[in-house]
């Protein structure tokens, strides 16, 4: 014919677009099913975002343009003589020296801030704050580098907490209270700089000493040094053994990638919204496709080509897409805020600090969730497209050849199932595929449980269809059999409400799972009586040392019966930064949990105090520790250092890795002598609370401590874990509401379709009664085959998130918590929200007249 | 009887079937509707198709209009070997040279009468002064020219089938195929139905093959052809069928 295709003409176009209009419910349910998908993925991303992009301002702040890095393994810091010696030396690079410390102001309700102490000469070429600006007056600078806790803030932070120059302010360092005075504010011309000096305070490096209480001392000398290898390493082999050169960007990158497990967790469980929402989406646009059929075979008469009614379908996802994604934009941005917090909450829990604390809204966020939003919704709208561009231009293919065609795709779709949940199930067993290819392979297995349900609902229906209509008669067998009849979009809704109830119950499983595992480990590692030590910033492991004078009160207790300290750390490893806490428990082969052994339990405090040392469970995960003879390199102020390993511990409180290690071998090797938690064994019949009182009494004036009884800690420590699982539950309710509303989805779309046999029905005598009984019993049994599906499913996902996931995530093995009413709970959820979906459509079906419902048709 | 100017000139064949079977699958039986079927319409010839129910008149008129493929046999129309077309092609040559009108209308819902009657324009990419106009004057033709805005569940069957004749005439097809257009209407509105599509086709000098059960119907037609068991037959009108 030598013509060219046209994609689309405009009547076309009025036949989509008016379709969409007419059909509003039908629209709004798409729209919805979109919105809802993309409002968890922005948000999630817009909290990953905001956290990582928040953390990056930070470093940035503190970097600035040091290409390089001299750090210590003295937990004490770099001695100032080390920077004195190399500017002695002359050396022809520009060298600054940088102490950093967090520290609280209460009267910014206890926010968290980074104390940074410079050299406001040599700083220069590093960071721009001083020199760039250069409308620091003199005046100001003169008593910055001279008046006792002069610091310099930032515009920002002054406007937005009323302080101006002159004014002083208190803060809180390691439980110690100090005053800084504000001898300036720092303009920063660009928005960059404004967002990165938001949460610093500038001192000059002997201020910040004072304030911290190390004076000589300093946690990093920033470097620039030429491009040139040779010289890198030239100047690498002068440095005294117990300092290191590092690239500048080592230390942020593995900080980054500390939480990127974190990260892609809730990415997941927000992608699950959108992967319920595409099922919502299938659903709709089949029935839109089945719903017009007849259309189609006309207009397929009228010379429509296949091309043209795909692209049609394609055309209308692409525009409910669009709409879809920008309201779930508008909504994921309001959401964001809350998850923004959630998230920077739990890094500041468990992994670091963040001081920055306003993000400009970041645009890569919105633009990926419009094309998600987007392209997921075409996507799902493909296979129903295809179905409207294959139906045959005679217009009589008879919604029951359809049905029938459905129904032996049943097998097919199972068999692939099969296949599908075979390939899921063959990822798993690859552990070098890492966390991705967990994620694929549960994907695949929720996606081949899903195709397979449906064999399994018609299954469940037709044994229905004798057993209800034993009990309730006619309308108990008409329920299950119109449910098999309109097969073709029943089993897509029970498909969704299945998978995201099975997720629900998989999270409920595994989160139940971890509070268990956490509550034993508990049990069997917190043996003390009262807990002691500084308060931190992050929740899970002490890390500021409490001063000597606390010791010199505990060791006379006369209520206790025993002691012991430790001293926690970040050392550098072979496999990067990791927590060390040595100590001074003898006892301690009794108070872990082991994976593994390589020596008899009643030997572990002799090898620790041979030199071995224990690691913990995620840390041997990744640096395959696993195997007796292991051994871990340590950087120690002696340079670097080989550590054989006596066994694998279980931890639960950092997923990046944790050492223990005896206290004598610690102060041998580091010279350090600081403790920074005690733990007290009371004598039988001491009483608890009384002694703490005592304690606080004798204590408080010397340091501000944290002086907990046992169950005390426990609460605090499961009130983290609270907080950590909290978004994660937001986010499995949201799913469950994006199912909820496929099931409605659903149901209406039946109802709408089936008005004119209801209304023959009606006309033949049905009751109202019974025709809320026939709509609920419909509903009651969508509900049920999702409920009796996704209770295995479920516990078939947990195993998955607990032994895959989660060991993938953070190298933690979780003990299994078997719930038998999660069984029971699978049912309740899916039967309630199938139910409460039919509650509308029966309502509807209700009110039509037989005589409206006939004529309609 | 034929008719004589058929005979007189044979050289105007427009439509040729040659040896054409189709047959479905029914419960795991083959049912064979046509059963090698030749046949030859001549241009500007109106034709009926007579037969029971279920006699395959439909399936005939369906692959006259190269909606649907035959299990053997070929088609020519107009000169254009319709049955070696793939489905683009033959759906290309269906928007250009074939206008459909069926029993139960199947007018688009959401569209209005005017809208429904420019949709093959539009298709064909003939919208324009001149096309429009056409329109325009087959929409007064039939007497809808105060319908145009109205959706088709606002208008009666005998209006229904209205737009569907203006909308299969309005691109100019070289054949109109009709299954059983008055099948829906009452008698009164089917014999006007049946002097408009005759007005309009065959006296615009355009071929007319239509499918029906009524020998009223068929009256009209210059040829009536009767479809049993699977054979064509051409009958006298004044012939019992």
């Amino acid at each position: 014919m030598g013509k060219k295709i046209s994609y689309f003409s405009s009547g076309l176009f009025n036949v989509s677009l008016r379709y969409l209009l007419r059909n509003r419910l039908q629209s709004i349910l798409m729209l919805l099913g979109v919105a809802l998908g993309v409002t968890l993925l922005v948000a999630i991303d817009l909290a990953n975002v905001s956290a990582q992009r928040s953390f990056e301002l930070s470093v940035e702040a503190v970097t600035g343009k040091a290409t390089h890095q001299l750090v210590t393994a003295d937990p004490r810091g770099i001695d100032e003589s080390v920077y004195v010696n190399l500017r002695m030396q002359g050396v022809h690079v520009p060298i600054a020296p940088v102490l950093l410390a967090y520290v609280t102001v209460p009267r910014m309700e206890g926010r968290t801030l980074q104390l940074m102490g410079i050299d406001p000469i040599a700083d220069v070429p590093f960071r721009s704050y001083l020199s760039l600006n250069g409308q620091v007056p003199l005046e100001q600078l003169v008593l910055f580098l001279t008046k006792p806790g002069a610091v310099f803030i930032a515009r920002n932070m002054a406007d937005q907490h009323s302080l101006d120059i002159g004014e002083t302010l208190e803060i809180e360092i390691g439980g110690q209270r100090r005053e800084i005075w504000i001898a300036g504010i720092l303009e920063p011309k660009d928005a960059l700089s404004r967002r990165a000096l938001d949460g610093l305070l500038l001192a000059d490096i002997a201020t910040a000493q004072e304030l911290t209480g190390r004076v000589g001392r300093l946690d990093r000398i920033d470097l620039i040094l030429p491009t040139d290898s040779n010289l890198v390493h030239l100047f690498a082999e002068r440095l005294p053994p117990d300092i290191r050169l590092e690239d500048a960007t080592t230390r942020s990158d593995s900080l980054e990638q500390m939480t990127a497990a974190f990260r892609i967790n809730l990415t997941a469980l927000s992608m699950l919204a959108l992967v319920v929402g595409l099922f919502l989406i299938y659903n709709t646009m089949t029935f839109a496709v089945v719903q017009r059929r007849e259309l189609f075979g006309t207009l397929r008469c009228l010379g429509v080509t296949r091309r043209e009614i795909f692209v049609l379908v394609v055309g209308e996802a692409f525009l409910v897409g669009i709409l879809g994604s920008t309201l779930g934009i508008i909504s994921g941005i309001i959401l964001g805020r809350q998850t923004t917090q959630m998230v920077t909450q739990t890094i500041n829990d468990l992994y670091f600090t963040t001081t920055v604390q306003s993000v400009e809204l970041p645009v890569e966020s919105l633009i990926k969730g419009v094309l998600v939003g987007v392209t997921a919704t075409m996507l799902a709208a493909v296979l129903p497209a295809w179905e409207a561009a294959s139906v045959p231009p005679r217009a009589a293919l008879l919604r029951s050849g359809l049905e029938a065609r459905t129904r032996r795709k049943i097998w097919l779709a199972s068999a692939l199932g099969i296949v599908t949940i075979g390939l899921g199930i063959g990822l798993f067993s690859f552990p070098a595929g890492g966390l991705f290819a967990g994620f694929v392979g549960t994907f695949l297995l929720v996606v081949g449980i899903a195709l397979l349900s449906a064999l399994l609902m018609v299954v469940f229906l037709q044994i229905s269809v004798h057993l209800l209509g034993g009990i309730i008669g006619f309308v108990g067998r008409m329920a299950p059999r119109s449910l098999i009849n309109s097969l073709s979009r029943t089993s897509v809704a029970v498909a969704a409400l299945m998978v995201a109830v099975a997720v629900t119950i998989a999270v409920n499983l595994m989160i139940d799972s971890f509070r268990y595992t956490v509550t034993l480990w508990l049990e069997a590692t917190l043996q003390g009586d009262i807990y002691i030590s500084a308060p931190t910033l992050t929740a899970t492991i002490p890390s500021q040392p409490v001063v000597r004078e606390v010791i010199n009160v505990v060791e006379v207790l006369p209520s206790a019966s025993r002691v012991n300290y430790s001293r926690s750390i970040t050392v550098d490893s072979s496999q990067g930064a990791v927590r060390l806490s040595a100590i001074s428990n003898e006892r301690i082969g009794w108070e872990r949990l082991f994976l593994k052994r390589f020596v008899p339990l009643e030997q572990i405090w002799q090898a620790l105090q041979q030199g071995q040392i224990l690691v913990s469970e995620p840390l041997a995960r990744r640096a395959n520790l696993l195997t007796e003879g292991s051994v871990l390199r340590l950087f120690t102020p002696q340079g670097w250092q080989t550590f054989r390993i006596a066994g694998v511990y279980y931890d639960y409180a950092s997923s990046e890795g944790a050492i223990l290690m005896s206290m004598d071998v610690y102060q041998k090797v580091w010279q350090d002598d600081s403790v920074t938690a005690i733990d007290l064994r009371l004598r039988p019949g001491a009483d608890v609370d009384q002694t703490v009182q005592d304690l606080q009494k004798k204590l408080g004036d010397v340091q501000e401590l944290l002086i907990r009884p046992n169950r005390v800690l426990r609460a605090a420590v499961m009130e983290v874990f609270g907080r950590t699982f909290a978004i994660t539950t937001a986010l499995r309710f949201l799913a469950t509401v994006v199912a909820f509303i496929g099931v409605l989805n659903a149901l209406l779309l039946q109802q709408i379709e089936r008005r004119w046999e209801t209304g023959v029905l009606q006309a033949l005598g049905l009751t109202g009664k019974q025709l809320w009984q026939l709509v609920m019993l419909e509903t009651g049994l969508m509900g049920l085959s999702a409920g009796l599906l996704a209770a295995p499913t479920g516990y078939v996902l947990a195993l998955v998130l607990i032994y895959v996931i989660n060991q993938r995530s953070f190298g933690w093995t979780l003990q299994l918590l078997p719930q038998p009413a999660a069984f029971f709970q699978a049912l309740v959820i899916s039967l309630a929200a199938a139910l409460l979906a039919g509650l509308f459509p029966a309502w509807r079906m209700n009110r039509l007249q037989a005589s409206q419902l006939i004529r309609n048709e | 009887m034929m008719k004589e100017h058929w005979v007189t000139q044979p050289s105007q064949i427009f439509l040729k079937l040659d040896n054409i079977f189709k047959s479905y699958n029914e419960a795991g039986r083959q049912h064979t509707v046509l059963d090698g079927i030749t046949t030859e319409f001549f241009k500007s010839e109106f034709v009926a198709i007579l037969g029971k129910s279920g006699s395959g008149k439909s399936t005939l008129l369906n692959l006259i209009g190269s909606v649907d493929r035959p299990d053997a046999g070929e088609i020519y129309l107009n000169g254009e070997h319709v049955t070696g077309m793939d489905d683009t092609r033959r759906t290309l040559f269906r928007r250009e040279k074939i206008g459909f009108i069926f029993q139960s209308f199947n007018l688009i819902p959401t569209l209005t009468v005017w809208e429904n009657i420019k949709l093959p324009l539009e298709l064909n990419k003939k919208i324009n002064t001149k096309w429009l106009k056409r329109a325009q004057e087959l929409v007064e033709l039939v007497g809808l020219g105060d319908r145009l805005q109205a959706f088709p569940d606002r208008l009666s069957g005998g209006e229904q089938q209205r737009v569907a004749i203006v909308r299969a005439l309005v691109h100019d097809p070289l054949l109109v195929l009709a299954d059983e257009p008055t099948g829906n209407l009452d008698e009164v509105t089917g014999r006007q139905i049946m002097t408009l599509l005759d007005q309009m086709t065959r006296q615009a000098g355009k071929n007319l093959v239509l499918v029906t059960h009524s020998r009223e119907v068929a009256s009209l037609a210059d040829r009536n052809f009767i479809l049993a068991s699977g054979k064509l037959r051409e009958c006298s009108k004044s012939q019992e069928c």
